[in-house]
């Protein structure tokens, strides 16, 4: 069976162990996890890994290293702007998982292309592989 | 006005954080799914969600006090003996966890330094600040505790020689929910609040509050300046 890769562009460690660990439970595929903790390096990854899926976090920091951070959906924005621009890249679901759950920023999330918008909190892991599957069996 | 929404809409995002942890956790629990992980991966899960209710409680007293600071604080001035009153909160708030790690901690002068201040935000600021000391520390290493005093005001500097503040970190260390890379995996508890509210205190008790750190890595000195009489 060919392992789907999963890329989470997510700077909590916890929160993407339990949905990766989500991931490990569904034996019906088998997962490769991907991880980048912030936009920069999530770029890199994306072009060097060439994922199946995007799972981006909103609000993250620009360079992890650094320090810096950013808590505006902006920056989370302009990645999906990116990649969506990209003819190579464009064809990647990115679904969006934040704790944003205002509709503004739902619907802007979509108009710039991504495939699903999950609120974080109201997502329990096993809703998270399903919608996950669904998406990989459109693909 | 704008400011505060935009902090109450980052806390309200921050404190889901943690939440988002125990409850996908617990959906484990509740479909069974968690006797499918070894026993050491359901140690490990029971951990961070142990980390996550901590991270949740500070960051709920934390966001509360910030908010209290912002409105303005009812203050009540009353004399304290400065040495005495740090010994006190050392030894009733933070002692068990310097022995511990194995911290000393070492206070100097100050045996008849008397101020006026609030005693209750006070112990708010020097609780926070021995707690940072200790959390960025490594085992075995000394907190100093050195207090004088000048014309204007009593100085309280407490100094550690753990994690530091890299050039990066120095200018962000008071914004509300920074929190440095080194410090979040240390500690991943923190609020990211404690530095703002420390400072926010201070200045409210008429005082000036800096850190000092000569690099990541080189310890940090927190200074905390108050006036004699509030």
């Amino acid at each position: 069976m060919e392992k789907v890769k999963v890329l989470f562009i997510e700077d909590e460690d916890f929160l993407r162990s339990l949905f990766s660990e989500a991931l490990s439970l569904d034996t019906t595929r088998k997962y490769e996890v991907l991880k980048a903790q912030d936009l920069i390096s999530g770029l890199d990854v994306v072009k060097i890994s060439e994922p199946d899926v995007i799972i981006l976090d909103l609000i993250l920091p620009t360079n992890k290293a650094a320090g810096s951070e950013d808590l505006s959906e902006e920056r989370g924005f302009e990645f999906l702007k990116k990649i969506k621009a990209d003819p190579k890249l464009k064809d990647i679901p990115v679904v969006v998982f934040s704790n944003l759950n205002e509709p503004g920023i739902k619907a802007k999330a979509m108009e710039l292309g991504a495939t699903e918008y999950l609120v974080k909190v109201e997502t329990l892991p096993q809703k998270f592989v399903e919608t996950l599957k669904k998406i990989i069996s459109s693909i | 006005m704008e400011e505060e929404k935009s902090f109450l809409r980052v806390a309200k995002h921050q404190l889901k954080t943690p939440l988002t942890l125990i409850k996908g956790y617990l959906s484990f629990m509740q479909s069974g799914d968690f006797q499918k992980f070894p026993p050491e991966k359901q140690k490990e899960i029971a951990d961070k969600m142990a980390i996550s209710s901590e991270k949740l409680n500070f960051l709920i007293n934390d966001v509360f006090l910030s908010l209290q600071i912002k409105e303005g604080i009812k203050l009540s001035p009353e004399s304290i003996k400065l040495k005495e009153f740090i010994e006190d909160i050392y030894n009733t708030a933070l002692k068990p966890n310097y022995e511990k790690k194995g911290l000393i901690f070492n206070i100097q002068n100050g045996d008849s330094f008397e101020i006026n201040s609030d005693k209750f935000y006070l112990t708010i600021v020097i609780q926070k600040l021995l707690d940072n000391a200790e959390k960025y520390s490594t085992p075995g290493q000394t907190v100093d505790i050195n207090i004088r005093k000048d014309d204007k005001y009593a100085i309280i500097e407490i100094k550690d020689s753990g994690i530091g503040l890299t050039e990066e970190e120095k200018p962000k260390i008071f914004e509300r929910f920074f929190r440095g890379a080194e410090a979040r995996k240390i500690w991943p508890s923190g609020s990211g609040l404690g530095l703002n509210i420390v400072k926010g205190i201070i200045e409210t008790l008429g005082g000036e509050f800096s850190v000092e750190s000569a690099g990541q890595n080189q310890g940090t000195k927190s200074i905390v300046k108050l006036p004699l009489i509030l």
